[in-house]
């Protein structure tokens, strides 16, 4: 049985409980474990021990207990929207983009010293960049997409497979407004919840044929 | 010893504790208890089950558990003010026609089930009131609906009916209305004791019996 | 945007918030929620008001406020458990008659309030576990009263019904029974998604039919 670690921050927390692992929280892990569950009984174990409020740091800070601990197969990673904006505050409660990139880096190479064979995920911080109110913020939006073209660098960079989620809401606010996928800038609804799950699945699936190739 | 149970709402309930008998709240069910213990002594145990907010389909919802599975000697009923003022409040009442049908369906339940049960009927109530003011015209003519509802079904049932509409309308020629509902809905002190002297001028009729 | 509403006891409920009108839990109705927006973006607004301990009584009491003045387009009804379960541990069931009756009710009043609405009926179902077991074989029985009851109504006022108690007994074939209930009660991830699977597959029928 193979174990998928979810990290991240609120958009994956959804008040999991790492004690009881029939509860996944209500986020994205939800509908994976959901599918995964019933689609390839007991292939997959699916933990969950993202922390809402997190950023790249609190996680890098968490690593031995929350990753390497728990020795995962397969490590999936979804953080930057904090240290965006964290670095838009008045005090400034995210240290920036060079540490950013630098701690994720750290991040990946450290678990991967502990953990030679496990395979990262990392998703894409991703912003409601169609709403009007969000608009109006421009650094916000600029920032985001800065902080989005590093986690892709940091993907690149390691060979890891990256999943792109911006351009895939930007897809469906054409479908749809934004309040239906992302109701205050950052947190996707359920709506928003299942086009990441989506997203993720495909990603994995085409990773996990590759690794019976 | 036999077993007296009062259901209702929150006029029965009255603040009364969820565990145990022993706090029975400020209401009626209180009043009835001293009486009664004290003029039979150790020949009934007096019970309060109302629940705050109940309509006739809550009270029926909990049939088997709060009626049924304690097995009343004598079960004494007062609800359907919640089923007009619910209405008011929250669009969440039940009109008079239900009231009369769910209730038929509590009363024949608990006969099949406990046909030794004596089943005494209350006559539901209203005063206009800080509560009741605002749709005074609405109450003024549900309540009424209500109650005569309630007669109803002890007429059907041949049970007995303690009338209290008409005893609090004579009460207003002594004091005004909030002296004994403070609210329009819920007992004073005052309306507690009247509640209370009436069921036990129809609970005597039954004892003499 | 049309709304589906889901009713029914805590295999609905599924931990969802009081506070957040828009909650929806855990269970099936919050996976089936997801799919839609993606197979349906924008069409479909999705309601749970599912209540843990629910028996068809409780939801009865529940009608106006939980139901009626939701003005649903569609409705999904998954009941009955409870009915049986409460009677093994309180002595506060409802038996297989009265669960007709008053189900028959409902869906009467349901009808005669929202004349347009789609009703879809869910059928009760149980496997063999802690909270079955009292003992099994007569839980069992009893649940089985229940569907079908359900079936019964749902031929009556000709309404989609949803069979799940063959889908549970054939997973719990190849895996355990906790595997999909484990209490053999409650679903897990995997009961709910295959919960929300055969809930899908009825409704996309009736897409396909125009109905909804």
């Amino acid at each position: 049985m193979k174990t998928i670690l979810f990290q991240g921050d609120s958009i994956t927390d959804g008040e999991h409980s790492n004690d009881n692992p029939l509860n996944p929280g209500y986020c994205y892990p939800l509908f994976v474990k959901s599918y995964l569950d019933r689609n390839y009984p007991e292939e997959y174990q699916i933990l969950n021990r993202a922390i809402a409020g997190n950023h790249v740091v609190d996680v890098y800070a968490r690593m031995m207990r929350d990753i390497v601990a728990l020795k995962p197969d397969v490590l999936s990673i979804l953080i930057g929207v904090n240290d965006v904006l964290g670095w838009l505050k008045e005090d400034k409660t995210s240290p920036g983009e060079d540490i950013y990139y630098r701690t994720y880096c750290q991040l990946i190479e450290d678990t991967r010293k502990f953990l030679p064979d496990v395979q990262i995920m990392i998703l894409e911080p991703f912003i409601a960049s169609g709403m009007p109110e969000a608009e109006k913020r421009g650094s916000f939006t600029a920032l985001a997409y800065r902080y989005a073209e590093l986690t892709r660098n940091i993907a690149e960079k390691y060979g890891l497979t990256y999943i792109h989620l911006q351009d895939k809401f930007n897809e469906a606010l054409k479908k749809a407004p934004s309040e239906y996928w992302i109701y205050d800038d950052v947190h996707p609804t359920v709506e928003g919840t299942a086009l990441i799950a989506e997203a993720w699945l495909d990603a994995f699936r085409k990773m996990e044929n590759g690794n019976k190739k | 010893m036999k077993t007296i149970l009062l259901q209702g709402d929150s006029i029965t309930d009255a603040g009364r504790s969820r565990e145990s008998d022993w706090s029975m709240g400020f209401g009626y069910p209180t009043l009835l208890n001293g009486r009664i213990s004290y003029d039979y002594p150790g020949q009934y145990k007096v019970m309060n089950r109302g629940i705050s907010g109940n309509r006739i389909v809550d009270l029926y919802a909990r049939i088997k558990q709060d009626i049924i599975n304690l097995k009343p000697d004598i079960l004494s009923i007062l609800i359907g003010v919640n089923d007009v003022w619910h209405e008011l409040a929250f669009q969440n009442g039940v009109p008079a026609d239900k009231f009369f049908k769910i209730y038929s369906m509590l009363i024949e339940e608990i006969k099949a089930a406990l046909p030794d049960t004596k089943i005494i009927i209350l006559e539901p109530f209203v005063l206009k009131g800080s509560a009741t003011k605002e749709h005074w015209e609405v109450f003024r003519t549900e309540v009424p609906k209500m109650a005569a509802k309630a007669r109803e079904i002890a007429d059907k049932y041949s049970l007995p009916f303690v009338e209290l509409q008409n005893k609090f309308d004579e009460a207003l020629q002594y004091q005004d209305e909030t002296y004994w509902l403070e609210d329009g809905v819920h007992p004073s002190a005052a309306g507690h004791e009247l509640i209370a002297r009436e069921w036990m001028k129809v609970f005597h009729e039954i004892e003499n019996k | 945007m049309k709304t589906i509403l889901f009713q029914g006891d805590s295999i609905t409920d599924s931990g969802r918030s009081r506070e957040h009108y828009y909650s929806v839990g855990t269970g099936y109705s919050v996976l089936v929620r997801g799919k839609l927006a993606l197979s349906h973006p924008g069409k479909y607004k999705v309601l749970n008001k599912g209540i843990s301990g629910d028996r068809i009584v409780d939801l009865y009491a529940r009608l106006k406020a939980d139901i009626l003045n939701l003005k649903p387009d569609i409705l999904s009804i998954l009941i009955g458990v409870n009915g049986v379960g409460h009677e093994f541990a309180y002595q506060n069931g409802v038996d297989a008659e009265k669960f007709y009756t008053i189900y028959d009710m409902l869906l009467t009043e349901v009808k005669e309030a929202l004349p347009d609405i789609k009703i879809i009926l869910l059928e009760p179902f149980v496997l063999c576990g802690p909270g079955t077991d009292r003992p099994w074989d007569a839980f069992f029985a009893e649940v089985q009263k229940r569907a079908e009851k359900v079936r019964i109504l749902a031929e009556k006022h000709g309404l989609p019904f949803i069979p799940l108690q063959e889908k549970f007994t054939e997973g719990a074939e190849k895996q355990s029974p906790a595997y999909w209930l484990w209490d053999g009660l409650h679903p897990t991830n995997a009961g709910h998604e295959l919960l929300a699977e055969e809930w899908l597959k009825v409704f996309e029928t009736m897409i396909e039919k125009g109905e909804v």
